[in-house]
C-alpha cells in the first residue's frame, strides 16, 4: 500500500466516524427547558411577606452555573440580563413586605438547551466562575452588574445572599468567596471558594423544581429568640458556622464537606 | 518659592510623559502633572484607564461632595471625609447615611494615590475605582446605601444639568459617559490630586532649615531612632510602610498588631473588628491593621482604626508601654504581652520634653494648604451650586 493511499483510506475511515457522530447528535435534537426555583421553609412555600408562624423571606438571590442535566453539560441560554451564557441570577424576592433591600423584578427560572431525552438529574454550582468573579463589578454585563451582588472589598461576587425575618429579629447571610490574596482585579486567589455544589439525582425536569428550605438554612441560629445576627462569610465569624454547614461547606477551607441540606428537590 | 518654582518647570513641560512602569500586575502611566512634587519625590500611580484630566477632576470633586449619592440625601463622600480633618471626620467611628456606625475610623485621603493597600486591613483592595464602590454600595455596614440603586445614580447623572455638561467632557472618548464606572473613576481621579508635600518637613528637606523648630527636629531624631522604632511602619517618603508609587519594584504592604487589645489575655481583638484575620483567618494576622500615613496626623484625631485613643500624647503613651492595658469590662486585658504584637512594639521611656519634641515633629508633617486648598474644597454653597468656580 502506498504511503498516499494510506492517507486517503485514513481520512475516508475518519470521514465515516465523523458522519456516525454527527447523525448520533442529530438524533438528539436539542431543546430548551425551564428549570424552577422556590423558597420554602420547611414543607410550607416561603414569601416576603409573613406566613408560617411570622417567619417570612427578607432576601434570597444567587447565582448558578455548570448547570447539567442527565449528567450532560446545559448550555444557559444568554438573555442579556438574568443570564449570560455561563451563569444565571436566581431572585426570588421582589422587593415587598420584608424584602427591604430587594429588586423589584424577581426570576424563579434558569433556562437552559439540552440534548438529552431522558431529564433526569440535576447538578449545578451556586457561586460565580473563578474568571468572573474578581473582574472589575463596573463594566460587567447582564446578572454579574447588579449592585447589590457586587462584594469586592471581599474580593468578588455575592454568591447568594438570603435572609430570613421573624418578628423583629432577623439573620442574614452573604455567601462569598473568602480569604484572598494579592490584588484586585487579579488576585492570586482564594483558599476558601464557597461554592455549594448541588446534585439532586432524583430531580426531574417537568415534574420538580429546586427548592431551598430556609428553614434548614438557618435552623439552630438563634432567629426564633429574637436573636438579630448575619454571617459575611469571613473566615473566623461564628455566626457562618451554622448557615455554612448546612450549605454542606466547611467554613475554613471553602470546601464542600457534606451534602447540601438547603437545596433539594420539590413538586412542581 | 521653591514650589512654585517646579511647578513652573512640571507646566512647562506640558505634557503627559509617556514612561509606563509595571507595578504587579498592574501597567500604569506616570506623569500626569495635575499635582506638584518637590524635587526628587515620586509620582503618585494611575491606572492607564483612568488618565486625569481637568474636566474629569472637576467632576471628580463636584461628585464628592454631592449628597444626593446616597439613599437618603444626607451623606456624601465628603461626609466622612472633610477637608478640615485631614479627609477624615473627627469621630471615633464614621457614621452611615442610615445611621448605623461603621466599625472603623474614616482614614485620612491625603496621598491616598501612594497607598499600596486600602482601607485599614484588606489585603486585596488597591484600587481606588473598586474601593468607592464599598462605601456606595456596602451593606455591612451602610455607608451610603446605594446598593441595587445603579439605575437612579445613572438617571441622576443623565438629568442634572451640570452632569450632563461634564461627563462628556470628562469621559471624551467613552461611548456612553452616564454610568457608575464614570462616577467612581471621576471620584478616584478627584481624590488622586490630594497630593501632600507641603509641610515644614517638606520644606526642611527641600534645602529650607530654618522653618522646623529645635523641638520638632529632635522630634525628627527620636522619631528615626531605634529606641523609638516608629519608623519601621510609619516610615519613607509618605510615612507608612504600605506605599507604593509609579516607579516602585516591589510593591510594600505592611500590616501590624500594635497590642491595642488583648482580651483575656488571649490575644484576641474585639469580634468583628479584629484586623487583617477577619480576612485571612490565620491566626497570625490578629490584631494586624495598616500603618496609616502620619502625613496631617495632627488633624485627624481621635486615632488608631476604632477610634480609640483621644490624642496624640495618648498614643505617644500606648507605644511607650508596648501595648494598651485595658482593666475592666470585655475587653479587659494588657496588649503589651499579646502574642501576636509586632516586634517593632517593645515599649521605650521618653520623659516629657522628649513627647513634646516627638510630637513637635508630628505637627511639622501637617501641610495646611491640604486642609484649606479651594481646589479640594466644596463646590455647593448651601445646597446651590456655586458655578463660577467650575473651572
Amino acid at each position: 500500500m502506498s504511503f498516499h493511499r494510506r492517507i486517503r483510506n485514513g481520512v475516508a475511515l475518519f470521514t465515516v466516524f465523523a458522519l456516525v457522530a454527527l447523525m448520533a447528535a442529530c438524533s438528539r435534537p436539542k431543546q430548551e427547558i425551564q428549570i424552577e426555583f422556590a423558597a420554602v421553609y420547611g414543607e410550607l412555600p416561603l414569601a416576603c411577606k409573613s406566613t408560617q408562624g411570622g417567619a417570612a423571606l427578607s432576601d434570597l438571590r444567587f447565582f448558578v452555573y455548570r448547570v447539567e442535566v442527565a449528567g450532560r453539560p446545559a448550555e444557559l441560554v444568554d438573555d442579556a440580563l438574568w443570564q449570560n451564557g455561563e451563569l444565571a441570577l436566581v431572585d426570588l424576592e421582589d422587593s415587598t413586605d420584608n424584602c427591604v433591600s430587594g429588586t423589584m423584578r424577581a426570576n424563579n427560572i434558569v433556562r437552559v438547551i439540552v440534548d438529552a431525552e431522558q431529564l433526569r438529574g440535576l447538578r449545578f454550582v451556586v457561586g460565580v466562575p473563578e474568571e468572573y468573579n474578581h473582574a472589575s463589578p463596573l463594566t460587567a454585563k447582564g446578572p454579574l452588574s447588579f449592585s447589590d451582588m457586587h462584594w469586592h472589598w471581599r474580593s468578588g461576587y455575592k454568591f447568594l445572599r438570603a435572609g430570613l425575618r421573624q418578628g423583629q429579629s432577623q439573620f442574614w447571610l452573604h455567601l462569598g468567596s473568602a480569604r484572598c490574596t494579592g490584588s484586585l482585579p487579579e488576585p492570586t486567589g482564594c483558599q476558601a471558594s464557597n461554592r455549594v455544589i448541588v446534585d439532586l439525582a432524583n430531580f426531574e425536569v417537568g415534574k420538580h423544581k429546586v427548592v431551598i428550605d430556609i428553614k434548614q438554612l438557618f435552623a439552630g441560629v438563634g432567629i426564633a429568640e429574637g436573636v438579630d445576627d448575619s454571617c459575611s462569610s469571613g473566615p473566623i465569624e461564628a455566626a457562618c458556622r451554622i448557615p455554612f454547614s448546612r450549605l454542606g461547606l466547611d467554613l475554613e477551607s471553602g470546601d464542600m464537606v457534606s451534602d447540601t441540606a438547603v437545596f433539594r428537590s420539590g413538586q412542581r | 518659592m521653591n514650589r512654585m518654582r517646579i511647578a513652573t518647570i512640571l507646566s512647562g513641560l506640558g505634557i503627559i510623559a509617556v514612561a509606563i512602569a509595571s507595578v504587579g500586575q498592574f501597567t500604569w502611566l506616570k506623569g500626569d502633572n495635575f499635582w506638584t512634587l518637590p524635587s526628587g519625590y515620586p509620582q503618585p500611580v494611575v491606572p492607564v484607564d483612568n488618565l486625569l484630566n481637568e474636566d474629569k477632576i472637576e467632576l471628580g470633586r463636584r461628585l464628592f461632595y454631592d449628597q444626593r449619592f446616597s439613599i437618603n440625601g444626607s451623606t456624601s463622600c465628603a461626609t466622612c471625609h472633610q477637608q478640615k480633618f485631614a479627609f477624615t471626620d473627627g469621630l471615633p467611628v464614621s457614621v452611615g447615611a442610615t445611621g448605623e456606625l461603621h466599625p472603623r475610623s474614616a482614614m485620612s485621603l491625603v496621598n491616598v494615590a501612594y497607598a499600596s493597600r486600602l482601607t485599614w486591613a484588606n489585603p486585596t483592595l488597591s484600587q481606588l475605582e473598586i474601593q468607592a464602590t464599598v462605601p456606595m454600595f456596602g451593606e455591612a455596614p451602610i455607608e451610603m446605601g446605594l446598593a441595587g440603586k445603579e439605575r437612579e445614580i445613572v438617571d441622576l447623572i443623565r438629568s442634572d444639568p451640570l452632569y450632563r455638561d461634564l461627563f462628556p467632557r470628562a469621559f471624551a472618548s467613552e461611548s456612553d459617559p452616564y454610568s457608575v464606572l464614570s462616577v467612581v473613576r471621576a471620584i478616584a481621579a478627584f481624590v488622586r490630586t490630594i497630593v501632600s508635600f507641603d509641610s515644614n518637613y517638606d520644606r526642611y528637606i527641600g534645602g529650607d532649615l530654618n522653618v522646623m523648630s529645635g523641638s520638632a527636629l529632635r522630634g525628627m531624631d527620636l522619631f528615626n531612632s531605634e529606641r523609638i522604632e516608629c519608623f519601621h511602619c510609619h516610615g519613607g517618603f509618605n510615612f507608612t510602610d504600605s506605599s507604593t508609587h509609579a516607579d516602585a519594584i516591589v510593591e510594600q504592604v505592611g500590616f501590624h498588631n500594635t497590642g491595642l487589645y488583648n482580651i483575656n489575655q488571649s490575644g484576641r481583638y474585639p469580634d468583628g473588628n479584629a484586623g487583617l484575620i477577619d480576612e485571612t483567618g490565620l491566626a497570625r494576622d490578629m490584631g494586624r491593621f495598616k500603618a496609616p500615613t502620619l502625613r496631617n496626623i495632627e488633624l485627624t484625631a481621635p486615632y488608631m482604626h476604632d477610634g480609640s485613643i483621644a490624642t496624640l500624647e495618648e498614643v505617644i503613651a500606648h507605644y511607650a508601654r508596648g501595648g494598651r492595658q485595658i482593666e475592666a469590662g470585655p475587653f479587659r486585658g494588657d496588649g503589651r504581652v499579646s502574642p501576636f504584637k509586632s516586634e517593632f512594639v517593645r515599649g521605650f521611656e521618653l520623659n516629657a520634653e522628649e513627647t513634646a519634641d516627638l510630637i513637635a515633629f508630628l505637627q511639622s508633617l501637617t501641610d495646611h494648604s491640604i486642609s484649606n486648598d479651594r481646589k479640594f474644597s466644596t463646590p455647593y454653597i448651601e445646597g446651590n451650586v456655586e458655578r463660577d468656580s467650575a473651572n
